[in-house]
């Protein structure tokens, strides 16, 4: 949890299974959803995250953290002797250490970052998801998210039909 | 969370996100989604990306192939207008809700003006369909750009529909080879990115109101664009400024203030051609000579061009037209980190 610095807002997030995290309100505006919300003054007391339980929110907040624009007080420091060019790959790396997680919580990431409307979040998880998955055949990709094939033979062949554009 | 790890959790998300991720993938494949499951059927009229390209030099002019000897007379671009067409009517299939799309790119190899009225469709609709933000890539030709006045002497290039320019939701904008004709009042109020390659006989002063008419430009390319003999952008804080081949231009003006990268392409300037207002130096610079001048002007431009960027920390010099002297009169670059050097090695 966050310690509280003189001079930053600090807001209370809460998730449904009771834990709380204290963040800095720059770090929690990363989500357009939370910055709404703050904007509009509803977050004077701690914001309920629905549906994102302690141990993914405190995953999207380790992201929001660390990806929150380096201005201001703290930030000077950091912007100033790393151009940006080394910066941006140095996130890059980070990025990519982050994301190594099993596919449940990809998936859980998934959806946090769509309900927190964080795009790089949500880009990032996409992404790494359709890297699995391209290249890989119909069949291939069915085992890979355990999908069952339920469509009758002859409406395969419909469907081929309907997407025939895709599967030239 | 107690789930079973055989449940397929991917297919629990809805339709909206799943088209978010399958807007990752080339559209063919996003496509064929449609026949994992019944799930997956409908799920590509989420998709926010469209984006489709010939491969250089493939089709562009094939007429035996596609007009000569075919029985269907079409255009030499048929697959790719065939494509683009199937993906916009795929995504007409679900009644009711409607995804807007967020981004449409496509490359011709060359665009024969028979293909301009499936462009002007598909831009249109666009244009209707885009709600909260639109990133267009418009290529119409994949020629090199520099090659002087060859380009901007063609006559076939298509026109963009003029409501482009007053679309209040397009964020990117890249446009090459086509003529922009531009209404009396540009208005795009949102646009972040704008990219102009060999437009067509579209006067210099008339590229140049463009870019004044977006006040949230950051980032800027302008290639081949011979037109255009004096640019300045000093109303808006560009962070990313590329120029490429355009072999006419005589003075740029920019506030640098918050520039963070500058790419420049093209001769050794003999004149002060680039001003750079505003106080910190470019951090990240990528410097390509295309063309030399070997008498002494070329010399002393180089150094005069040089200096105005030695506050970089990045730099990136493609040095193949660079004789060994330019280098012995090289400026000091005090902060300098990172030096890329591309090119051959002479003696």
């Amino acid at each position: 949890m966050a310690t509280r610095e003189a001079g930053k807002k600090m807001i209370m997030l809460k998730s449904p299974d009771g834990m709380e995290f204290e963040v800095e309100e720059a770090v929690a505006m990363e989500s357009q959803t939370i910055r709404k919300m703050i904007e509009d003054d509803c977050a004077d007391t701690a914001i309920l995250i629905p549906n994102i339980n302690s141990k993914i929110l405190s995953r999207v907040i380790e992201y929001c953290n660390k990806h929150v624009p380096t201005t201001g007080a703290t930030g000077a420091a950091a912007s100033d002797t790393v151009a940006p060019a080394a910066l941006a790959e140095d996130l890059k790396i980070w990025d990519a250490e982050f994301i190594k997680v099993n596919r449940a919580t990809r998936f859980d990431l998934i959806q946090a970052a769509s309900y927190l409307n964080i795009k790089g979040l949500l880009d990032l998880t996409s992404q790494t998801t359709i890297d699995t998955i391209s290249d890989n055949s119909l069949e291939e990709i069915r085992s890979f998210l355990s999908t069952k094939n339920d469509y009758l033979p002859e409406e395969e062949q419909t469907i081929r039909r309907e997407n025939q554009w895709a599967f030239q | 969370m107690g789930r079973p790890a055989s449940r397929d959790r991917l297919s629990d998300l809805p339709d909206t996100l799943l088209g978010h991720v399958l807007s990752f993938l080339p559209n063919k494949e996003a496509g064929r989604a449609a026949g994992l499951s019944r799930r997956w059927r409908g799920v590509f009229c989420n998709v926010h990306a469209i984006s489709f390209e010939e491969r250089w030099g493939t089709r562009a002019n094939d007429w035996v192939t596609f007009y000569h000897e075919a029985e269907e007379k079409k255009s030499c671009s048929g697959a790719l207008l065939d494509d683009v067409c199937s993906a916009l009517l795929c995504r007409h299939r679900t009644v009711g809700h409607h995804v807007p799309l967020r981004s449409f790119r496509f490359a011709f190899d060359q665009c024969h003006h028979w293909n301009f009225v499936h462009v002007d469709q598909w831009l249109i609709y666009m244009l209707r369909h885009g709600h909260q933000e639109l990133h267009l890539d418009l290529r119409f030709s994949m020629a090199s750009i520099c090659n002087d006045e060859a380009v901007d002497s063609g006559t076939g290039g298509g026109v963009l529909p003029t409501r482009l320019f007053t679309c209040r939701v397009i964020r990117t904008l890249c446009v090459a080879y086509c003529r922009l004709k531009l209404p009396a009042a540009a208005s795009l109020p949102l646009l972040e990115t704008l990219s102009i390659t060999a437009p067509h006989s579209d006067g210099g002063r008339s590229i140049q109101r463009l870019i004044s008419d977006c006040p949230r430009l950051v980032d800027l390319t302008l290639e081949a664009v011979h037109r255009l003999k004096r640019v300045s952008v000093l109303d808006q804080r560009l962070r990313r400024f590329a120029l490429c081949c355009c072999h006419n231009m005589k003075s740029i003006d920019i506030d640098a203030s918050e520039l963070r990268s500058l790419d420049y392409c093209g001769t050794v300037p003999t004149e002060p051609l680039l001003s750079l207002h505003g106080l910190p130096g470019v951090p990240s610079c990528t410097v390509d000579f295309c063309k030399v001048l070997p008498e002494d002007a070329g010399f002393t431009g180089f150094r005069v061009f040089m200096q105005k960027i030695s506050d970089a920390k990045h730099l990136h010099l493609h040095h193949r037209k660079l004789e060994g002297r330019f280098f012995s009169g090289f400026p000091l670059f005090s902060i300098l980190t990172r030096l890329v050097l591309q090119g051959p090695l002479v003696n």
